[in-house]
This record gives C-alpha cells, sequence and structure tokens, in this order.
C-alpha cells in the first residue's frame, strides 16, 4: 500500500532536491563560468520554466493522488448525506484515500447494512404493530358488536317482560274466573289423572286439592264410582275413543257418602296432531232442579191420571148406556150418547197428548233406539186405522222402499205414523185419497204421508208445529184433534237427529216429510217415555 | 160361568161400573179398595179365579204393593193378575209384567167390553189347556 504521505514527501523530497541540487548547480555554473549577460535571463527564465513544470507536476500528483479523491469522497459523502448516494465511492487510487474510500465504503456498507437492518426490524415491528392494532380494532368491533346484541337482547327481554305482565294479568284473571266459578271445573290428564280442581268442587264434593290432585278422576277414592260399569265404559269411549264432548247426567257422592245428582260435561282438548293432552270436566250440581224436575213430572202423571179417573167413568158409563145394559135407547138417544162419548174421546185424547207435551217440554222423556223394520209399524198403524178410514172413505195407498232395520225408537216412529197418517185421514174429505210412503234417500230414511184434503190456509202455515194449533178451515169443520200432535213429533225429532217439513195448498192437499237418518235416533236419556 | 173376580179399585164410580159390567158377563164380583182389603176379601173368599187390579189403591198404596204381598203367599201367587189403570209409565209396566200379571190396560182408551172378553178368552184358553 504506498502511502500518500510518504510517497507525496518523497516526491516533495526528490523535486526539493532537484530543485537544490539545480539551483546549486546553476550557481555553481555561474560562478565557474562567466556567462553571456545576454544567458542571463534565458537562464533565469528556463530554470523558472523548470521549476514551473515540476511545481505543476507537483500539482497535478497532488491533484491526481490527493485532491480528487478527497473530493470524490467528499461529494460522495455530502450526497449520501442528502440520501442520494447510490453505490460506492470510486477512488481506486492504491493509497491512504483508497483506503479511505474503501474504509468510507465499508463504513457505509455498514450503515447502510444497520440502516437496512433497523429498516427491516423497524418494517417488523411495524407490521406486528399494524396487526396489533388490526387485533384490537377487531376486538373493539367485537365489543361494539356485543354491547349492540346485548342491548337488544335487554330490549327483547323488556318486551317479554311487558307481555308477560300483561299475560299474566290476563292469565289472572282466567285463573280468578275459573277458581271461583260456581260450576266445578277440574282438569286432567290424559288418563283422567287430576291436576286441577277449582273451589268449587270442594264445595260440593268436600275433597280438597291436596287429597284430590294426583288422583283418577270419577273413581270411588273421589267421588265417582256409583252408576253401572256401562255407565263409564260409554263415557270413556266417547271421550276417549270418540275424541267428543261427554254431555249427560251423572249420579256423584260426596266425601261424606252423600249421592247428589249432576250434569257434567267432559272435553278433551287435542293437540295440533289431534292428540289428547287434557280432559276440561264441568259439573253442576242439579239435585235441587232435578228434585224440582221430578215434582214436576210426577205433579203432571198425577194430574193426568186424576183427570183419566172420570173421564174412565163417562167412558163407561156411557159405553154400558149404549150397548143397552140399563135397558132399550132410542135412535135419539143413541146419537145424543155418541155425541157424549166422542166428546169424552176427545177429552181423553188431549189429556195423553198434554201428558205428551209435559214430557217434550221437560225433556224427560226417552228416546231409546233398536233395529225397527219402519214398514212393519207403518203397516201396522194403517191396520189400527182401518175403521176410520173405511167411515170415511178414504183411498190409502202404501209404498214402501227395501228399507234395511234402523236404531229407532219404534214407539217414537209409531207415534209419528199414528199422527200423521191420522190427521192425513182426518183432514181429507170422503173418497179422497191418502198416500204412505218409507223410501230410502241416500244416508237418509224419508217417511211421506200425502193427502188429497183441505189443505193449510198460506197465512196460518209457519204455526203449524205450535202448541194446540189448529187451522181456521179444519176448526169450522166436523173435525177433532188436540193440536198437540204435530208439537210433540217435531219436538221428538229435533232432539233425536231428524226432521219434519210439509207443503200443502188449501183446498187440494198436505204432504208432510219426515227424514230420518239411517244411522238412527240420538239416544237419550229420559224419565219418561212418550205414550 | 161363575168364575170369581176380585176388584181392587178405590173409585167408587169405577168400581160400580166393572162391577155391573162383569156381572152382566156371568162372574161372580168381590170388591177391594186397598190392598188389606184385597187381602181379606182373598182370605174370606177362599178361592178367586182372577184379580182385577188398579194401581193407585187407598192409603198411597199402590197395586204392586199388593201385589208383592199375593207374590209371596202360596195360594195366591198363581192367580191371573189383570191390571186396569189410568197411570201409564213405562217403568211402571215393566215393573208389573215382571212380577208377572196377565195384562196391563189403561182404562182411559178401554172399554169394558174389551177387557171382559180379553178376560173370557183367558179362561177360555184355560180350560182348554186344562
Amino acid at each position: 500500500m504506498k502511502r500518500i504521505t510518504s510517497r507525496t514527501f518523497i516526491v516533495i523530497i526528490i523535486f526539493a532536491t532537484l530543485a537544490v541540487l539545480g539551483a546549486v548547480g546553476a550557481a555553481y555554473f555561474l560562478s565557474t563560468h562567466t556567462m553571456p549577460k545576454a544567458w542571463l535571463w534565458p537562464g533565469l527564465v528556463f530554470i523558472s520554466v523548470f521549476i514551473y513544470i515540476m511545481a505543476m507536476l507537483a500539482a497535478y500528483l497532488v491533484s491526481r493522488n490527493i485532491t480528487k479523491p478527497l473530493s470524490e469522497i467528499n461529494k460522495s459523502i455530502s450526497s449520501y448525506k442528502k440520501g442520494v448516494f447510490a453505490g460506492k465511492i470510486e477512488v481506486k487510487s492504491k493509497n491512504e484515500l483508497g483506503e479511505l474510500a474503501g474504509s468510507l465504503n465499508e463504513m457505509i456498507l455498514e450503515i447502510e447494512g444497520l440502516n437496512r437492518g433497523l429498516e427491516q426490524r423497524v418494517g417488523e415491528k411495524t407490521k406486528e404493530l399494524a396487526q396489533e392494532v388490526i387485533k384490537a380494532e377487531e376486538k373493539s368491533r367485537l365489543l361494539e358488536e356485543t354491547k349492540a346484541a346485548m342491548v337488544n337482547v335487554l330490549e327483547d327481554v323488556e318486551e317479554e317482560r311487558d307481555k308477560s305482565i300483561v299475560l299474566a294479568n290476563d292469565l289472572k284473571k282466567f285463573q280468578l274466573a275459573v277458581e271461583n266459578a260456581s260450576d266445578q271445573i277440574i282438569i286432567t290428564d290424559s288418563d283422567g289423572v287430576v291436576i286441577y280442581m277449582n273451589k268449587s268442587v270442594e264445595r260440593t264434593t268436600g275433597f280438597s286439592p291436596d287429597y284430590t290432585v294426583g288422583k283418577k278422576a270419577g273413581t270411588k277414592k273421589l267421588w265417582g264410582g256409583m252408576m253401572e260399569k256401562s255407565f263409564y265404559d260409554k263415557f270413556w269411549h266417547i271421550i276417549k275413543d270418540e275424541k267428543q264432548a261427554f254431555i249427560g247426567e251423572i249420579k256423584n257422592k260426596r266425601i261424606n257418602g252423600t249421592v247428589y245428582d249432576a250434569a257434567i260435561s267432559v272435553t278433551p282438548i287435542l293437540d295440533e296432531t289431534k292428540n289428547i293432552r287434557f280432559f276440561v270436566a264441568l259439573e253442576r250440581d242439579i239435585t235441587k232442579a232435578k228434585e224440582i224436575d221430578r215434582t214436576k213430572t210426577e205433579f203432571v202423571s198425577l194430574a193426568s191420571h186424576q183427570l183419566r179417573t172420570p173421564l174412565s167413568a163417562i167412558n163407561w158409563f156411557t159405553e154400558m148406556l149404549l150397548s143397552e145394559d140399563a135397558g132399550k135407547i132410542n135412535a135419539i138417544q143413541k146419537e145424543y150418547l155418541n155425541e157424549v162419548y166422542r166428546g169424552n174421546k176427545r177429552m181423553v185424547d188431549l189429556v195423553n197428548a198434554l201428558l205428551n207435551v209435559s214430557r217434550v217440554d221437560l225433556g224427560t222423556f226417552e228416546v231409546e233406539p233398536e233395529p225397527v223394520d219402519v214398514v212393519s209399524i207403518s203397516k201396522d198403524v194403517i191396520a189400527e186405522m182401518k175403521k176410520m178410514v173405511a167411515e170415511r172413505n178414504i183411498d190409502v195407498i202404501e209404498n214402501y222402499d227395501e228399507v234395511p232395520m234402523i236404531m229407532l225408537d219404534p214407539k217414537l216412529i209409531r207415534i209419528i205414523f199414528q199422527n200423521l197418517i191420522s190427521n192425513a185421514v182426518k183432514y181429507t174429505p170422503s173418497r179422497g185419497k191418502v198416500e204412505v210412503t218409507v223410501k230410502n234417500i241416500g244416508d237418509n230414511l224419508e217417511i211421506v204421508v200425502s193427502d188429497t184434503g183441505y189443505g193449510i190456509p198460506a197465512n196460518q202455515q209457519d204455526k203449524v208445529f205450535t202448541k194446540l194449533f189448529r187451522a181456521d178451515n179444519i176448526q169450522a169443520m166436523d173435525t177433532e184433534g188436540t193440536g198437540l200432535g204435530l208439537y210433540i213429533i217435531k219436538s221428538v225429532l229435533d232432539e233425536s237427529g231428524g226432521k219434519i217439513s210439509f207443503v200443502s195448498k188449501e183446498n187440494k192437499g198436505t204432504t208432510f216429510t219426515v227424514v230420518l237418518p239411517m244411522t238412527g235416533m240420538k239416544v237419550k236419556t229420559g224419565s219418561k217415555k212418550l205414550s | 160361568m161363575g168364575r170369581k173376580i176380585l176388584v181392587v179399585e178405590d173409585e167408587a164410580s169405577l168400581r160400580k161400573a166393572v162391577s155391573i159390567s162383569l156381572k152382566k158377563n156371568g162372574y161372580e164380583v168381590l170388591m177391594a179398595t186397598s190392598s188389606q182389603e184385597a187381602l181379606d176379601a182373598l182370605n174370606a173368599a177362599g178361592q178367586v179365579d182372577a184379580i182385577w187390579l188398579d194401581h193407585y189403591l187407598l192409603n198411597k198404596e199402590t197395586g204392586l204393593d199388593f201385589l208383592k204381598l199375593m207374590k209371596k203367599n202360596e195360594k195366591w201367587k198363581s192367580l191371573p193378575i189383570f191390571v186396569v189403570t189410568n197411570s201409564v209409565d213405562d217403568n211402571k209396566v215393566r215393573s208389573y209384567f215382571l212380577m208377572g200379571i196377565e195384562k196391563y190396560y189403561v182404562k182411559a182408551e178401554n172399554s169394558l167390553d174389551t177387557i171382559i172378553e180379553d178376560i173370557d178368552c183367558h179362561f177360555q184358553e184355560g180350560s182348554k189347556n186344562g
């Protein structure tokens, strides 16, 4: 490594030496030689030029080896400082300046390295920080969302709470109503085990909720067990198998053993899949009402019996007079006695009809269906009326379809036929026609009784089924009737699932139609049969 | 025929009509108004051929009460009974038939002749069967 300083020093020494030697030489020369004066100035010029050139050379050498590299270095450093530096300091001198440049380059590289390292670390740190920021932002967002959600929940909760309060108030209303209703209300599960009973149950039966809840309703342990097995079988069949409400009467017993009559209504409560979830049973103690009814019914029975007694006496004695048991009678006596007899018969009919009406009104009449041959009853009734039919010279026509046995109450069917046919015959003039038809129409049985008789005046047709109604046109004629027959059969049909209707034209005739479902009459429990 | 019939009926006028008719048809008539009277009459007579029984009797008794007493007695329990009454009640009718009667008539709907004819028929069939 040539050193600038040493080189420079040597060069300067050399040049100085040369200069000195030159000067010494020149001086010697001058001293030994006399120089023409003419050579002085050229000689000085020559020495000056020589020294000048030597100086120039020296300057050049210095510049090349020292100044230029230094300024290069300076420039580089300046531009580096400005941050514009690119690349190495280009100083290729193989001397101290080169070393300096090299060192500076190395230093710059190191600085660059450090910088890059720093940059990298800063970059990394910055990235890390950015990540942290993102995470923090994410967390903050989540927090915001959670907060918003919680606010929503709180609002919902408040809404629910308000709704609950309203529901609770409504529920309280229902609860109070059910708890305090005068009727007994019991709710059981689908097996009949009591889950709720209201106050009235305890009041009526004496059983407390503690004792009752959890037990099967209507068993001997509680208030039940007073009816026959067939009653309970039918009861459970209707509510559990048919899933229909059971409405009827039952005898129950209180905790002290006394028996009471109750009207009950038990309804199965179904869910969306039509499975039974609960039963709701309503019960009312009707012992008093039944007692009153029983009294009324017995009164009616007794009254009709009392009325019939004198009527029987009149009947029998009149009959005896007419059969001449008390002596012969003449035609006029016979005629008068017949009037008496007829009037009496009317009274008897009226008493019978009133008895039936009272049974219909009190709802105490029974409908007990059994398999019945409708056609044979019709034929029977017509046979019974043969005498009346012959007397009035009426042509009775019968049309019967093939009709199967139907579940009907035979007594009631008989009453229907008797009523309709006797009306038709009574209210048709001599030589008229009465047609009795029994037919099958779809799911129904139809009984049609038509006549060519006096008909019912149009302005009175709406009263036909009312009590004691007799139309003006037939009242005027010599006909007899209680005015109760149609009322009775309509009430009976209403109760047992049938229908009755008519069409009529005055002086043309009337047609009554009774419709009964092929499935038969509905059973009706009662204490009496109509007669 | 000379058959004896015990008529148990509390209404005087009706009793009269019945007994007149029965006598007209050749029957011997015994009368009673209550079940006790009827029993006494039976015991006194020793034997009757049929009983004409009303439902409502004196002392608030009924024909059913009387029948019960009758059926307990070996001597009387197979006597033919004809119930002739104005009370019509399916339950009553059922009860009577269950206890064992021949026929049940509603007074107001039947002439005496009809009832007596039936009684005649009954005896005729009875004699046919020995």
